[in-house]
């Protein structure tokens, strides 16, 4: 694989390059040589040293090596990870040049891996850690602007979740149930305060995700999700500068708006009628804040009112039930999108000095006509060999930085609101204030108060500008051979620039002047705000430091070997936003003008007292961390290895006591590679390895803090008196503690002959303990929640990975598994929240209410009694009876008594790839499968409906005579707002769902030009995403996972040159 | 380099106190001084100037419709407006808001506690913010009395009443129990009278406790307490620092709401809880005490808008949609003149009351109250404080505290969608149920309804 050859050539040159000492002046022949396999195929990289010096060079991509030599006899020691080294006697000068054949040791490529812990790099033979690895093939794979998207499906242990939460990624399960919840991300060995969406994935090497106590605890209180170490690409010694190019064009198609079915416009429309008639508009009618009522509840009012005569009344009517505003969006306001990515490199070294350079640019379309994205990444690393070898000095600079630029904003409307009339000409819609009131006035002064949606498309200028800048600088001193010094240094910072200019043409502005619109006494009006648009504008600002100290220690003493590092580190991050916004705001002659943000004005539709909207706001936050760490390992005879790992964190974290600042964290491990046992003699699996680890890693919670704290602010905020106050963010908690994750994980590595199937096969558990928890309050406590170290949670699963080579011969085809399986539980949640916080939760909503015994996220339910024959209400049951007396029922319901239903997140996830190639054709195909979990399917719910949402197309299928109850569950339509109601049947078992799914995930076929002159490389690939449901368990026309929007299909082709 | 120097050298010497003694945040303090302290105090939008509202709907002060019961946006509206046995589902903004407050002021009171004044100065501040403090937490203890406690001397209950949980300390784990109701009127009064001599006459911000506004308050709780002795003596020493009215000739009544918030008669700000029926069109004031208005009674048309389907309340001594339940000059007056009616003082209690008066009708038309018809000067003082203090929160403890002289007893009803609900004088549905999720989480004892 690529990327091992790379990590071998890295790793051959380093070690070359720390023995090399000054050549000496004298005459010297040159010697040339070719490294390769036995079977012909050039090593490159390989290391060729004379022995009994340090002279030597490492090969090229040919496995040509030069090497000038005094004359005389001379042995030369070729070395090369993963084969055997060797010696050859050769005299000087030599005529022909010299052929060496390395033979390959007993283990195949696959346990040389390389695994990164963002501290030091370890073949991962002598790991005894969880490491899974995405190597550059894998990455490059796919077609995405972001880098975590390449990820998914292809990395055992790492699952995306699709329910809230707050934690798109997580790796084996939630470490958490309220603090952070994202895995730490590590890029070039620092930890990234930056945003993902700014690394180019075209610039990653490799990723290596740590997922247990022994992998990840050298990262201590951060580790407690588990940590991604991005490696990024590397110049190579000895390669003849090296030019790569990557294009590719993305097509995503634009957004099913009818995706989730709904009911008829016309059946929508006569429940209106229906509340109408009830009188369910009269207050919103006559409501002093002139709230907007509906194009057909205002036809109504006009024919009740006698204003339009019922002929003309039924036309219009009829012409509103044609109308249909999903499909006005989706004609006027979406297309798809369109994302275009390029990216160049250069690379390539010398012995003393290798480099790369790299340019990326992703431009991408909206979705939304008018509004789109770009990216410019530029980064370029240096590494230098100097002092005789003994210092190496590496240098690295990246940039990016990213617009997105939005001048269209979707209108928020009605359900059949109609965007333009039959000639296109653009219509205005109701919106903010009712029609009556707005065409009742009769001002000249006032600014057009109606909304045209369609005449605001690119009216707006949003433009959010990010920048990040990385630099980093790393030296290395060889103290001696087995003993290194490392310092490195990362300065970071990002700025992010949002600038929003608001023309006074839009809708907003016009609004929002005209509601301060003051009449004088001589009812004269003026402009409180003046005319103009609005300008907000924000930046956020933030920088850190990272400095960090190492030693490294590594020797071999006939069977022993010892290797260990440890250091300490010291990071001090900070943050600074400002907001401001300007009113009166001209962008063509660039000026504004002040407003008077101290007055209560009169606002001109419903005279009550408000102040105009103040944009301004400062804040500022600052992380120190002060840790050492220190990580040690043991291997006896190539068969035994132990490990250990220790780190102390101290933190400023708020208020935490000074004595409970630190946390020391620690984890060892044990491993056996079984199969260099001499009693060991199973030839069909020529390689076994097993390991065990347990350990501690940490969690933060940021929000707490063992003090009262409060926030100040400003006077603006205190309408009365304007005087500047304080809240209580935070009672005092003196028993703070960090989270601290237990685990063990037990693994075992494979190998089949020749490599036919290899693999791992890991079981983990993790405790939570000390895990944040909110717990409400006496509410006469003066809180009504409160945080604090209350929870603890067991996580326990399997992560595995399959990997076969089918077929091997002219025809490849590769084929891998990938398995992972969790089960969550909540162990120790002291207090129980009300039954309705439970059942509501878990529908996307980020509070989170664990209940002991059950996985964090959950469903639950209500028993369903069925619906009434009589009126069609829905029934509970009260007392094991059907009834509908919905305020007894869920008073009497404890979590106890109502159903658990399942997880909401899966269980088992993963994913079966297959590779099939052919001379330069390739296929591969990615299947993915989600089992175990269940969700709550919408239906109509009265509640929404009656308040103007286009509700479920269940609504069809409602109770409506008696007798209906037998073929349907849909309750019937009530007469008025019943909130109990529609939670009986919304909460109710019947519309619990199992989300159990195949999916055929995606398809890449791809073309590689090999013998194209001048050209190295030229592959041609295509890639479709998001293909389809192979199967689901549910019956429901939607997808399991994807219940407002299905996933969008999208096609990309591409194609990748290397000069 | 100065950085990294000045970073490599903390990191060598692991001395690493004051780099991890960064706040992390640069908006957030832990409150010490006494800035600090008092803007804790001034947290009026986190409610320290906000009461409950759950009564007002319970009592007779406004009636609305069924579609206007049916527009309620929560089910504790409607269930308040019913007297039903159940009120809150989880948790009452009516009970908690309150309890924010005194644990605001406790915290207060702590930090004063740890304080050391370093000047005559600054003594004197800190005891002006300890006096502010009290006030707050007497003013909180108060509103939750009268909802979630019976009156002292309903006739109907005659055991040891049922108090309020009494916290005195900012610590939110310390375990509290209902206490008895005279010590819970007891600490009221304490928490009242304490700081008197440390108050400013007048205030300096509306929202901010004064002197004024402790005997205001100590009236308004000596009256419930039927020690009209006291209530008088507290209202005189109320109405001596400053006794103006608003003319209510002065009233632009042209715009939605009618009062501005510079209006003479407050002594102190305090507004309600809102829910949606304070908004809602189909919320009017109750038809009888409509028609007790005279034709030339300026409230009638300062008070109130007719829409058609009835009359809306747009008095508000905020001057906005919120309801007013601080402290003014019109209901101090109105508990001295009954207290004096009730002492039997009966000439200066009209007196007072056509002080009053003359401000409230149109200018020239007061001639003095006319007692013909009535039964006796307090009957006319209580209509009159009836028709003066509509929509200001009062009314509940009014009717559990005239409840209790059987002359003055009312039964109330309702009708909503063809129902009639029935409020029987001294019903234990007087006193609001505690919401339940203070009932689960502290497991101190529910009132019974």
């Amino acid at each position: 694989m690529y990327s091992n050859q790379f990590i071998k050539q890295l790793l051959s040159c380093i070690l070359l390059l720390l023995s090399m000492q000054q050549i000496k002046a004298q005459s010297t022949y040159p010697v040339t040589g070719k490294v390769s396999t036995v079977n012909k195929e050039p090593i490159p990289g390989a290391m060729v040293i004379l022995k009994g010096s340090s002279r030597g060079v490492v090969t090229d991509e040919e496995g040509v090596f030069v090497l000038n030599l005094s004359a005389g006899e001379a042995i030369l020691r070729v070395s090369y990870l993963g084969y055997a080294t060797i010696d050859q006697a050769i005299s000087v000068p030599i005529s022909e040049p010299i052929q060496i054949e390395l033979k390959e040791e007993g283990l195949s490529m696959e346990t040389f891996e390389i695994v990164s812990t963002g501290y030091e790099e370890l073949p991962k033979e002598r790991a005894t850690g969880s490491f899974a690895q995405v190597d550059n093939e894998l990455l490059n794979r796919r077609v995405s602007t972001n880098l975590l998207d390449r990820l998914e499906d292809v990395t055992p242990g790492l699952v995306f979740n699709r329910t809230g939460g707050g934690d798109p990624i997580s790796i084996r399960g939630r470490s958490t149930i309220s603090a952070n919840a994202n895995p730490l991300i590590v890029i070039d060995n620092f930890p990234y305060d930056g945003p993902l969406e700014s690394i180019n994935p075209n610039d990653v090497e490799s990723i290596t995700v740590l997922r247990d106590a022994a992998a990840a605890s050298i990262w201590g209180a951060r580790a407690g999700n588990g940590v991604i170490v991005i490696t990024t690409k590397k110049g190579l010694a000895g390669t003849k500068p090296r030019f790569s190019f990557n294009t590719n064009t993305n097509f995503i198609e634009a957004p099913d708006l009818f995706y989730v079915p709904r009911m008829e416009i016309s059946d929508f429309i006569d429940v209106e009628k229906s509340l109408f008639d009830r009188g369910f508009y009269q207050s919103r009618e006559v409501s002093i804040d002139r709230q907007t009522l509906s194009p057909g509840v205002e036809l109504m009012i006009q024919l009740r009112d006698g204003r339009i005569s019922q002929a003309e009344y039924e036309e219009r009517l009829a012409a509103l039930q044609s109308f249909d505003t999903r499909s006005e969006l989706a004609m006027h306001f979406y297309q798809p999108q369109i994302n275009q990515q390029h990216a160049a490199s250069l690379s390539g070294g010398t012995v003393t000095h290798q480099y790369v350079v790299s340019l990326g640019y992703d431009n991408n379309r909206s979705n939304i006509i008018g509004n789109k994205n770009d990216r410019i990444t530029l980064s370029t690393q240096n590494t230098w060999n100097l002092a005789n070898d003994r210092l190496k000095l590496n240098l690295g600079v990246y940039y990016a930085q990213r617009n997105n630029i939005e001048t269209t904003k979707l209108p928020d409307l009605f359900p059949y609101d109609r965007l333009a009339d039959d000639g296109g000409n653009a219509l205005p819609v109701i919106q903010g204030l009712s029609q009556r009131y707005i065409q009742g006035l009769d001002n000249p002064f006032l600014l057009d108060w109606t909304f045209v949606p369609l005449e605001e498309i690119g009216m707006r200028n949003d433009r959010r500008q990010n920048t990040d800048l990385r630099a980093n600088i790393a030296l290395q001193y060889k103290v001696s051979q087995d003993l290194k010094v490392d310092v490195q240094y990362q300065y970071w910072q990002n700025a992010t620039n949002n600038r929003e200019i608001i023309p006074q043409e839009t809708f907003e502005v016009r609004d929002l002047i005209n509601r301060f619109t003051q009449m004088e006494s001589d009812r004269q009006l003026t402009r409180a705000i003046p005319l103009g648009g609005i300008y907000n504008k924000s930046d956020v600002f933030a920088q850190s430091h990272t400095l960090r100290a190492q030693l490294t220690y590594n020797k071999s003493i006939g069977k022993h070997q010892v290797s260990g590092l440890g250091g300490g580190e010291l990071k001090d991050w900070a943050s600074d936003t400002d907001r401001i916004r300007y009113y009166g705001y001209s962008e063509r002659f660039a000026n504004s003008e002040n407003v008077d943000y101290f007055t209560r004005f009169r606002t001109f539709h419903n005279n009550r007292l408000a102040n105009i909207p103040y944009g301004g706001g400062h804040s500022g936050s600052i992380d120190r961390f002060v840790s050492a760490f220190a990580n040690a390992s043991y291997t006896y005879n190539k068969k035994y290895i132990l490990s250990a790992s220790a780190r102390n964190d101290a933190s400023n974290l708020f208020g935490v006591r000074a004595n409970q600042r630190t946390v020391p964290l620690w984890s060892t491990g044990l491993a056996w590679i079984l199969s260099e046992e001499g009693f060991y003699n199973w030839s069909a699996v020529p390689y076994l390895k097993l390991r065990a680890t347990y350990g501690f890693n940490g969690n933060i919670d940021r929000t707490v803090t063992a003090f009262t704290t409060a926030s100040a602010l400003q006077g603006n905020f205190n309408p009365v008196s304007r005087l500047p106050f304080a809240q209580v963010n935070n009672p005092p908690n003196e028993n703070l503690r960090w989270e601290k994750i237990e685990m063990t994980n037990l693994g075992l590595d494979f190998e089949s002959k020749s490599g036919r199937v290899s693999g791992s096969i890991e079981y983990f558990i993790k405790n939570g303990i000390d895990l944040f928890g909110t717990i409400p309050m006496a509410p006469s406590s003066g809180v009504s929640t409160y945080r604090g170290n209350f929870a603890s949670a067991k996580t326990q699963g399997f992560d595995m990975i399959l990997r076969g080579k089918i077929i091997q011969s002219a025809i490849r085809w590769d084929a891998s598994l990938i398995y992972n399986h969790v089960k969550d539980r909540v162990t120790g949640y002291e207090t129980q929240a009300a039954v309705s916080s439970y059942l509501a939760f878990a529908g996307g909503s980020d509070l989170i209410f664990p209940l002991e015994g059950r996985p964090l996220f959950s469903i639950y339910s209500y028993p369903w009694g069925g619906l009434d024959p009589d009126n069609g209400n829905p029934l509970g049951l009260l007392n094991g009876e059907p009834s509908d007396n919905y305020a007894a029922i869920f008073n009497e319901a404890t979590p106890e008594s109502i159903i658990y239903n399942g997880p909401a997140r899966p269980t088992s996830v993963g994913t079966i790839s297959n590779n099939i190639s052919y001379k330069g054709f390739s296929l591969s195909a990615n299947i993915t499968y989600r089992f175990g979990h269940v969700f709550r399917r919408s239906s109509i719910l009265y509640n929404s409906l009656f308040n103007g949402d286009l509700g479920h197309e269940d609504y069809g299928n409602r109770w409506r005579n008696p007798g209906d109850e037998l073929v349907t569950q849909v309750p019937s339509m009530p007469l008025a707002l019943n909130a109990n109601r529609d939670n009986m049947y919304r909460y109710s078992e019947i519309l619990v769902e199992r989300g159990d799914h195949i999916r055929l995930q995606d398809i890449r076929v791809s073309y590689l030009f090999d013998d194209i002159r001048g050209f190295n490389r030229l592959e041609l690939y295509a890639f479709v995403n998001n293909i389809g449901l192979l199967w689901k368990h549910s019956d429901l026309p939607i997808d399991p996972d994807f219940r407002s929007m299905r996933p969008l299909r999208s096609f990309a082709f591409g194609l990748k040159i290397d000069l | 380099m100065k950085k990294l120097l000045y970073m490599t050298i903390m990191f060598l010497m692991a001395s690493c106190a004051e780099f991890l003694d960064e706040r992390p945040n640069k908006n957030i303090v832990v409150p010490e001084t006494l800035d600090e302290l008092q803007a804790l105090l001034d947290a009026s939008p986190r409610g320290m100037n906000t009461s409950p509202a759950v009564h007002q709907i319970s009592s007779d002060d406004f009636v609305t419709t069924d579609n206007g019961f049916a527009g309620f946006r929560s089910v504790i509206e409607q269930n308040a407006y019913t007297w039903n046995q159940e009120i809150f589902q989880d948790s009452g903004g009516d009970w908690s808001s309150p309890y924010l407050q005194i644990f605001y002021a406790n915290i207060v009171l702590d930090g004063l506690d740890n304080y050391n004044a370093i000047n005559q100065e600054e003594e004197e501040r800190k005891r002006l913010i300890e006096a502010r403090a009290k006030f707050y937490r007497g003013f909180a203890y108060y509103s939750l009395a009268i909802c979630f406690a019976d009156h002292p001397d309903n006739p109907q209950n005659t055991s040891i009443k049922l108090g309020l949980p009494l916290k005195l300390t900012p610590d939110i784990n310390e375990v509290i129990t209902r206490t008895d109701l005279s010590q819970t009127f007891e600490r009221i009064i304490q928490d009242l009278e304490a700081g008197i001599q440390d108050l400013p006459d007048n205030y300096d911000f509306m929202t901010r406790p004064s002197k004024r506004a402790a005997y205001a308050m100590l009236s308004r709780v000596n009256l419930y307490l039927k020690e009209y002795q006291i209530s008088l003596d507290y209202a005189d020493l109320a109405l001596d620092i400053n006794d103006d009215l608003l003319d209510y000739n002065e009233v632009q009544t042209a715009s939605l709401f009618s009062f501005n918030l510079e209006n003479p008669e407050i002594i102190f700000y305090n507004e309600m809880l809102t829910y949606s029926w304070g908004a809602s069109t189909l919320s009017f004031v109750n038809p009888e005490i409509y028609d007790m208005y005279a034709e030339d009674d300026l409230r009638k048309r300062v008070f109130f808008r007719n829409r058609g389907f009835g009359n809306n309340f747009l008095g508000n001594y905020t001057g906005g949609i919120r309801m007013f339940t601080g402290l003014a000059n019109n209901e101090i007056m109105l508990n001295r003149a009954e207290s004096l009616a009730r002492l039997g003082e009966e000439s200066l209690a009209v007196e007072q009351l056509n002080s009053l008066l003359e401000k409230r009708f149109e200018q020239g038309t007061f001639e003095g109250i006319d007692l013909t018809g009535t039964n006796s000067v307090l009957e006319l003082i209580l209509k009159e404080r009836r028709k003066e203090l509509i929509f200001r929160g009062i009314r509940w403890a009014d009717l559990k505290r005239l409840n209790t002289e059987p002359a003055l007893a009312q039964t109330l009803r309702r009708v909503i969608m063809g129902e009639e609900y029935i409020l029987e004088p001294n019903s234990p549905r007087y006193v609001l149920p505690i919401p339940p999720q203070e009932i689960n989480q502290s497991g101190i004892e529910q009132n019974l309804r």
